[in-house]
This record gives C-alpha cells, sequence and structure tokens, in this order.
C-alpha cells in the first residue's frame, strides 16, 4: 500500500486538451505529509512537479501536512553542504508560479513560526480540499 | 465534487496522525466531496473504546467519528480481515460503520476518484 | 463576574464582516494571537487558568459567569440567543469532543435549529469577530481549529 497513488479522473470539466497526446490537459494537487528531512518524499514530488510540467500538464496546487510543514519553518538550519529540499521545492514553486500550501494548524502544533519570506503560504484544509476540485491528487 | 476514498492505516497511539487524518476527512466533507472512509490494518484500533485514564494519555478523539453523520459521511467500512488478524472480529462496530471484505474494499477503491491514504 | 490580570485591551467593535472563506476566516483568526503570558480569571472568588489564547484551559471549570467575563471582554452584549449558542457549543463538545470550527457549527446549528439560525450570517450577527472563535471561548471550550 506505501508509495503513490495516482488515480484518473474521470471526469474533467473544461475541454482542453493536451498539444502533445490531445488528451485532456491534467490539472495535479500534490499532498505531501512526511518530514522534508526523514525521507526522499520532497525529492519525490520535486522530480515529478518537473515531469508534470515538463510534458504540459500543470499544477494547482502543492500542499504540506503533517509532517511536511516543517518545510516552512524558517529556524530550520542546515548544513551548507546538505541538500535543503524546502528550499529547492519552494525556488521551484515560485519560478513556475505554483501554490505552495501549508496547513496553519499542524504547522503550529508543531511550533512551525510562519514562514515569512512568503515562499510557503499558510492556508487551512478547506482551502486544500477546494483546489482538489477537478484536479488529479498524488500523495507524497 | 469528486468520490475519494480515505485509508486510514495508523493506530489511535499515533494520536496526532490519527487526528490530523480525522480533520483531513471533515475539510473535504465541508466542501461536498463525497467521501468513503476505510479503517484497515492497526487502524481498526481506532475504533476500540479507550481507556483514557490509563498510564498512556490519549484524547477520545473517536467521539468525533459522530460527526461522520453530520457531514453525510455514509460510507465507512471496516475492513474484516483486520479485525479478525487482531482478534477482535466480535467487535461492536460504532453506529454508520460497517465490516467490509476485501472485495467491497477493493470495490470501493475502484469507484473512487482520488483516494488519500492516511 | 471577574477579573482578568494583565488582560489585554478590548477590540474595537467591528460590524462589517465580509464573506466567509477560508482565507477571509483565516486571516480573521491570526489577527489576534496572545503573548504566551499565562493568564488567569478570577470568576465568583475561582482563580481559572487560562491558555495561551485566552482560553479556558479546563472546561470542567466553567460557569455561566465565565461567559459573561469574556462577553464583556469581547464586546458583545449577550442576549438568549447567545446563550443559546453557547450552551450548543458545549453539548456540541460532550458529543464530539471536539471545538467547532466555523463550518461545523453551522451544520450543526442547521441540523438542530433549521436553517434561520444554521447559517453564518446569523452567528456572525451574534459573534461579529468569529462564530466559532468567540462562541467556543465564551463557552469554555479550547481554541478551535483555524484550518477548518
Amino acid at each position: 500500500m506505501r508509495g503513490i497513488f495516482l488515480f484518473i479522473n474521470k471526469q474533467h470539466p473544461t475541454p482542453v486538451t493536451h498539444f502533445f497526446t490531445g488528451g485532456p490537459l491534467t490539472r495535479f494537487s500534490l499532498l505531501l505529509t512526511q518530514s522534508p528531512l526523514a525521507n526522499q518524499s520532497f525529492a519525490s514530488a520535486l522530480q515529478f512537479a518537473k515531469a508534470a510540467l515538463a510534458q504540459g500538464f500543470t499544477i494547482e496546487q502543492i500542499f504540506l501536512y503533517e509532517e511536511a510543514v516543517l518545510a516552512a519553518a524558517t529556524a530550520i538550519d542546515l548544513p551548507t553542504d546538505e541538500p535543503n529540499l524546502a528550499a529547492t521545492l519552494a525556488q521551484f514553486c515560485q519560478q513556475q508560479q505554483i501554490a505552495l500550501l501549508y496547513c496553519i494548524t499542524a504547522a503550529e502544533k508543531r511550533g512551525v513560526q510562519a514562514d515569512t519570506s512568503g515562499h510557503y503560504i499558510a492556508a487551512g484544509l478547506a482551502e486544500f480540499a477546494m483546489r482538489l476540485a477537478n484536479t488529479k491528487l498524488v500523495q507524497f | 465534487m469528486q468520490r475519494i476514498a480515505i485509508i486510514q492505516t495508523q493506530p489511535p497511539f499515533n494520536q496526532g496522525k490519527a487526528r490530523e487524518s480525522l480533520d483531513l476527512i471533515l475539510a473535504l466533507a465541508a466542501v461536498d466531496h463525497q467521501l468513503s472512509i476505510i479503517f484497515t490494518g492497526d487502524a481498526v484500533y481506532q475504533l476500540l473504546p479507550l481507556n483514557t485514564q490509563s498510564s498512556q494519555p490519549l484524547k477520545a478523539f473517536q467521539k468525533s467519528f459522530g460527526l461522520f453523520a453530520l457531514y453525510e459521511i455514509e460510507h465507512c467500512l471496516v475492513c474484516a480481515a483486520s479485525l479478525t488478524a487482531r482478534g477482535l472480529s466480535g467487535l461492536s462496530l460504532p453506529e454508520g460503520f460497517t465490516a467490509a471484505s476485501q472485495a467491497e474494499i477493493k470495490a470501493t477503491l475502484a469507484s473512487a476518484q482520488q483516494i488519500i491514504r492516511c | 463576574m471577574g477579573d482578568i490580570e494583565r488582560q489585554r485591551q478590548p477590540k474595537p467593535f467591528v460590524v462589517v464582516k465580509p464573506q466567509l472563506t477560508a482565507l477571509n476566516e483565516l486571516k480573521e483568526n491570526s489577527m489576534n494571537e496572545n503573548s504566551t503570558t499565562e493568564h488567569t480569571l478570577i470568576v465568583g472568588g475561582r482563580t481559572l487558568a487560562l491558555d495561551k489564547h485566552g482560553y479556558l484551559l479546563d472546561l470542567a471549570e466553567w460557569e455561566p459567569g465565565v461567559a459573561e467575563h469574556f462577553a464583556q471582554l469581547e464586546n458583545i452584549q449577550l442576549s438568549d440567543a447567545h446563550w443559546e449558542v453557547i450552551r450548543f457549543v458545549r453539548e456540541f463538545y460532550q458529543e464530539f469532543n471536539t471545538s467547532p470550527a466555523v463550518r461545523m457549527l453551522v451544520k450543526a446549528m442547521a441540523a438542530k435549529f433549521g436553517p434561520e439560525k444554521g447559517n453564518s450570517k446569523y452567528l456572525f450577527m451574534l459573534f461579529p469577530e468569529g462564530p466559532a472563535k468567540q462562541a467556543t471561548r465564551l463557552a469554555g471550550l479550547p481554541k478551535p481549529a483555524k484550518c477548518l
């Protein structure tokens, strides 16, 4: 059961087609729930997002929940020779203008102070749920 | 809105996780997504009555499952095999929850547009 | 009626409430974060501990005087309609073990009292700075989750 779930949305409201395949243009929602320091989920999500954009798909949101909200903690001070996946993801989302959201309740529960750089946007589960409509969800 | 299946896999002792998946469920239901909740593996322990006075303090968040009815979440499945494997096949399930075979769970997953694993 | 030590200033009365969206609610909730100083509340001669958001720490300590005190702090003139909501959120907590956020409160009120009272306009009229936030405080419950 572990790993990525990717399920095809059977109805799509807008008849926009993919430039290459001619199929419907998919919008993705990515849900991250694991710590950016504990495993490769952030790296996988980033790879997926890059590949999706390269294929002409769009990304509606990247939402951080549970342990993943640690990425928004500005006080985390990584040694410079260790990969900073949280920063890489933030930079990528800024370049590509992808909404990078984190759950404020999950963050406060973990003592994560709001990210003042503005890369990570404080949001609620309600916003995740609303943006989820008409997208395909991929969980990391 | 979409048909979303949520797979619960965590025991109640992983309190943060169990609580946060409940919040996720309620948030999705609040914007009228159609939900199916599946309790499988150690998540079936979430359905046991808790001793909140024990030396391992836990909040009895299961009472919040009562909110499922308010949010019109009618499809709550409990994996029968998981119950049996843990000697819990006689467990009386909360109102609105039904024990389900592997085949029923499979069918629920197949008909969902999105699946979230908690 | 009681008194709060090191209390914050009463907030100005706000009447205008834009339509509720997830983000509005979020903004509204994050506006009035209290300092982390420990507060206490004295009601009916008893000293009651508050959490860092200024909510009652132990809901079992609640009495109507607590609601009256918080109402004064929040510039709310308590009416029967207010008490109905206060009693309702306390019952809600006892039944579901969770402090209702706005949407949840609207849904639950609608289920119990029908659409005239189960809508956010009615609730915002009673509690202009956020019905879930204010009603739960007056009722002695924990602060509800922001994100729902």
